[in-house]
Formats: structure tokens, C-alpha cells, sequence
């Protein structure tokens, strides 16, 4: 569960940064960008407080 | 990204463990743990004032990207071999080993000075933040040389923040210092895309065609950062300008010592290392960032030349360098959040080292009330926008205060019984006042004040000469005042 948990935060956390770089690109607008940064933020402050600073268990 | 954990048991440990002995060797953290520290701690709400303000300053590219990489290089250096090998080797805290040296009510009166300058950084965190809340409730910000609060609207919008601030910070200190672990590699790149969306803007707005790295230091050398002269009531800032100020803006910490409490749980003295992950990601990728975003609207404003900035002076039409306005640009709503997070997540660690550092003064009060107090104190300094405004002046100031104290551990740590003196004086001679040490701090900010005054020496660059008058003058002044002590104590070194 941890590590399905830990995929989606890793993913969220592309998704903050990877709208802007097709939008540099020049194939994507503005205010998509915007939308994707709100849904990849919700996404990690949403399901990274499940794993992050807790202990894995052994 | 560093598992938290690390981080915030570096944090934790920094200002609660081992207070007053040596870090044991079990206590010894590795140096991803520092990574991690340095990477959250570094990305700070006033980045995305600090940033702006070099663009106000009229900085060109090479000044700006050149003197962030030397800056910070140095400022990474004095980390590894000025801090880290002296923590290293005391594993003690900065208190600790100041109260040996300097005697309790000297350190008293540090804590005071500390803790007031704690406030006043915290109070450019709220501001920042306070920009943000501007963005929704249509009120009158502040302007880019407004020292007074300039609506009932931005005091309203201050207080509100800077009350939450000070409850949280007090109340709910750890659950804070949870929530800003996890937002930290978020806001990194939040700031990264700060910077992408503004470059594509400025690409955008010119008609620029970029093919080659040429073409791209091009439009960073003849838009972005096109030199010139500073916005009305700014100085102008060169390439040293821009290295002494990446170098000492955390001089409490590097050279004024202040990590050592952070580097007494570091297995070695290379892991100072660790903190070019604050300084190159912070106060580099996140500064130029920020700086585009002013940039940028200068630009859409018709800002383009030293004429046209005049222009807009006399008119009043001069945009201000505003955070909230700024990242909501770019990133929307999320830009927003993160202007808030920014600033709240480090105005609450600052509110509560403020509040630690008052309450060594005041040891009956309870931390709560402390911390309740300082953050109200904070939120009154927070209404100003002058220190906002003028944060890069405000840095420098927070550095020469702190730096005499670095210098006299320094000479303490490594000269003093070369030279045939007593190290940890106050410890050795049980003295509460160590006035060779307290001479020392008052006369070389005497001489900085001096030098700044009537010497022509910037604010930015007196630090440097303040540093070699400290250590001068502690030498001196201890060879006047040091009594023979019995060196067989059991504090002796």
C-alpha cells in the first residue's frame, strides 16, 4: 500500500512541473496549466501526510 | 527528496537535544539528513521577495546569475570550513559553547538580539503571505517604497495572518513542522515553475526565437535582467553586490555559527556540503525565478528602459513588487498557495525560535505566552512594508548584528591557546560577563556603523572587514582583560 501510495506522490509531483514544460514547449495554454498545478497539488498534500514521515514498517 | 524523518529529526534534535553536553556518537545523523534540512528550509516565502527586489535594483544577467553562483559557492564554503569542523569537533550548541566563552548574561543579551531580529524576519514572512490574501479581497497593497501601511485593508489582511501564524506557531508547532516537510519539495517546484511560465511569457511577449543557449542569455541579458538603473529609491546592484549578499545573507549561520547546532549531529565536517542543496535550489533557482516574475510585469508594463521607469515614477504608476499578484500570474490558484505555505511554514519555525530565544530571558514565562507574544510582535512589524521593501538592507543589517559572535568562537576555537589565552574564558573564570567577548560584539557593530556612516562602505559588503576587526579586536581586548585562571578545570577544553 505504501508503495502505491508512494507512486501517486511521485506522480502528483511530476504533474506540478511537467504542464509547464509542455506549456514552454509552446503546446499547452496557460490556464491548463493552472488547472493541472491545482489537481497535482491536491493530489500530493492529499496522499503524501499517508507515508511521508512514517516510519516503514518492518 | 530525503525522507523527512531525517529532517525533522535534525530540526527537532537541533533545538531540543543535548542541550548542555556533547552529541554522543549514537546521536550522529548521516548527510542525506542535512540535505533535506537545508533544501526546505532555504525555500522561503521571502525568496519571492528577495528575487524581485534584485530585478527593482537594476541587476543585469551576469550580475545576477554570476554573483548568485560565486555568492552562494562562498556562502557553501563558509559552511564546510569555517561551521561544520568546529561543530564537528565541540558537538555543541551555539549557546552552549557561546555561554563558555562569553558567560550566561552575555548570551542573554545575544538571545535578545537574536530573537529581535527572529521577529522582524517573521514579519517579512507574514507580509508576503499577506500579499496572497490581497489577491482575493480587493484592498490597496503596499507600494514598492512605502514604509507605512498604506490601507486599513493589508492591516486587516496582516493581523489575520499573522494572529494564525502565532497561534499555530505556538499550539501547534510540530504539526506545522509535519505539514512543511511535505509541502517543501512541492514548493520547490512550484517555484521552478514559476520561472518556466515566466520565461515562456517573456519568449512570448518579445517574439523571441530561441534555438540555441546563445539566444536564450540573449533575452535573459537584454529583457529579463537588462541592467540599468535601480527603480526610484533603490541602489544599484552589481555583480558583488548580488555575490556579497548570496554570501552573507545567512551569515548568523555560516559564519555567525548559528548551525552549529545543526552540525554537532553531523558525522563529518564535509557534510556543511549539504546546505549548497538550500543555496542553489533557494537562493539561486528560486531567487532568479521570483526575479523573472517582477520582470515580467515591468516588462508587460512598458518598463523597458531607464526613461520609461522615470516616467512611471513621477506618475505613481510604478508597480510594486508583490508576491501574491506575482506567483497568481503564473500559477494561478496554486501559485497562491504557495505564497501562503511559503511564508507560513517558515515565518512558524522563526516565530518559535523567536519565542525560544525570548523565553531564555524570561524563564518563567511559559513558552506558549512567549510565543503568542513574539508572533503579535512580528505581525505589528509585518504591517510595515518597509521591511518587506527593503529585506535586502534588512539581511544584511541581521547579518553584521549576529556575525562578531562567529568571529569570536572562530578566534576562541582555534587561536586563543596559540596565542597563549584562555579559551571558554567565562567558563574557566565562572564569570557571567565575558567583557572581552561583549567589547568586542558592541565595537565591531560600532565600526560597521562607522564604516557604513561616513567610509562610503555599503551595508552589503561591511560585514566582511567587520569580521577581521571582531577577531582583531577579541584578541586584543582578552590579552588586556584575562586574568591567569588554573587551566585544571573540568570545563577546560
Amino acid at each position: 500500500m505504501r508503495l502505491v501510495l508512494q507512486i501517486i506522490s511521485w506522480i502528483a509531483l511530476a504533474m506540478t512541473v511537467l504542464p509547464s514544460v509542455v506549456y514552454f514547449s509552446g503546446n499547452m495554454e496557460l490556464d491548463r496549466v493552472k488547472w493541472l498545478l491545482i489537481l497535482a497539488s491536491v493530489v500530493w498534500f492529499v496522499v503524501t501526510p499517508f507515508w511521508m514521515g512514517k516510519k516503514e514498517q518492518s | 527528496m530525503n525522507d523527512p524523518h531525517d529532517v525533522a529529526e535534525v530540526q527537532q534534535q537541533s533545538s531540543t537535544e543535548f542541550e548542555r553536553e556533547p552529541v554522543p556518537e549514537k546521536a550522529l545523523l548521516g548527510f542525506k539528513s542535512f540535505i533535506g534540512m537545508y533544501a526546505g528550509e532555504h525555500c522561503a516565502g521571502t525568496e519571492l521577495m528577495i528575487g524581485p527586489l534584485f530585478v527593482a535594483a537594476g541587476v543585469s544577467a551576469l550580475d545576477v546569475v554570476g554573483g548568485l553562483i560565486v555568492g552562494n559557492a562562498l556562502a557553501v564554503l563558509s559552511w564546510v570550513f569555517l561551521c561544520a569542523p568546529i561543530a564537528t569537533r565541540a558537538r555543541l550548541t551555539l549557546y552552549y559553547q557561546l555561554e563558555k566563552i562569553c558567560g550566561r548574561n552575555l548570551v542573554t543579551l545575544y538571545n535578545l538580539a537574536n530573537g529581535i531580529m527572529f521577529c522582524f524576519l517573521a514579519g517579512a514572512m507574514i507580509t508576503v503571505s499577506a500579499t496572497a490574501v490581497g489577491v482575493w479581497f480587493d484592498f490597496p497593497m503596499p507600494e514598492l517604497n512605502d514604509i507605512y501601511p498604506n490601507s486599513v485593508g493589508w492591516v486587516l489582511a496582516v493581523l489575520a495572518v499573522g494572529s494564525v501564524i502565532a497561534v499555530v506557531a505556538a499550539f501547534g508547532y510540530n504539526a506545522v513542522a509535519r505539514f512543511a516537510n511535505i509541502a517543501s519539495p512541492w514548493m520547490v517546484l512550484v517555484f521552478l515553475v514559476f520561472g518556466i511560465v515566466a520565461l515562456r511569457q517573456f519568449i512570448v511577449e518579445t517574439g523571441s526565437e530561441i534555438s540555441s543557449v546563445g539566444d536564450l542569455w540573449r533575452l535573459a541579458d537584454t529583457v529579463i535582467w537588462r541592467g540599468g538603473e535601480p527603480l526610484p529609491g533603490k541602489i544599484k546592484f552589481t555583480f558583488w553586490h548580488v555575490t556579497f549578499f548570496a554570501w552573507f545573507c545567512n551569515m548568523a549561520m555560516h559564519i555567525g555559527m548559528a548551525d552549529l547546532s545543526v552540525f554537532r549531529f553531523a558525522k563529518k565536517s564535509w557534510y556543511g556540503i549539504a546546505s549548497a542543496a538550500g543555496m542553489y535550489v533557494g537562493h539561486c533557482m528560486a531567487w532568479l525565478s521570483a526575479s523573472m516574475l517582477f520582470a515580467l510585469q515591468l516588462y508587460k508594463a512598458g518598463l523597458t528602459s531607464d526613461a520609461a521607469v522615470r516616467a512611471a515614477a513621477e506618475t505613481g504608476t510604478l508597480p510594486a513588487p508583490l508576491p501574491g499578484p506575482l506567483a497568481y500570474g503564473a500559477a494561478g490558484v496554486a501559485g497562491l498557495f504557495c505564497v501562503i505555505i511559503a511564508g507560513w511554514t517558515t515565518a512558524n519555525p522563526t516565530i518559535y525560535r523567536a519565542g525560544l530565544a525570548f523565553q531564555a530571558i524570561f524563564p518563567r514565562s511559559s513558552r506558549v505566552k512567549v510565543t503568542l507574544v513574539t508572533g503579535f510582535i512580528a505581525t505589528l512589524a509585518g504591517m510595515f512594508p518597509a521591511l518587506a521593501m527593503k529585506l535586502l538592507d534588512f539581511v544584511a543589517i541581521y547579518g553584521m548584528i549576529l556575525m562578531p559572535m562567529g568571529a569570536v568562537i572562530f578566534v576562541d576555537f582555534y587561536l586563543m591557546k596559540k596565542l597563549g589565552l584562555q579559551s571558554n574564558y567565562a567558563s574557566l573564570s565562572r564569570r557571567t560577563f565575558n567583557w572581552a567577548a561583549g567589547l568586542t560584539w558592541f565595537a565591531t557593530m560600532g565600526t560597521c556603523v562607522l564604516l557604513v556612516k561616513y567610509a562610503g562602505v555599503q551595508i552589503f559588503f561591511v560585514s566582511l572587514p567587520g569580521w577581521f576587526v571582531a577577531a582583531v579586536l577579541y584578541i586584543a581586548i582578552s590579552k588586556l582583560y584575562q586574568e591567569k585562571i588554573q587551566p585544571a578545570r573540568e570545563d577546560a577544553q
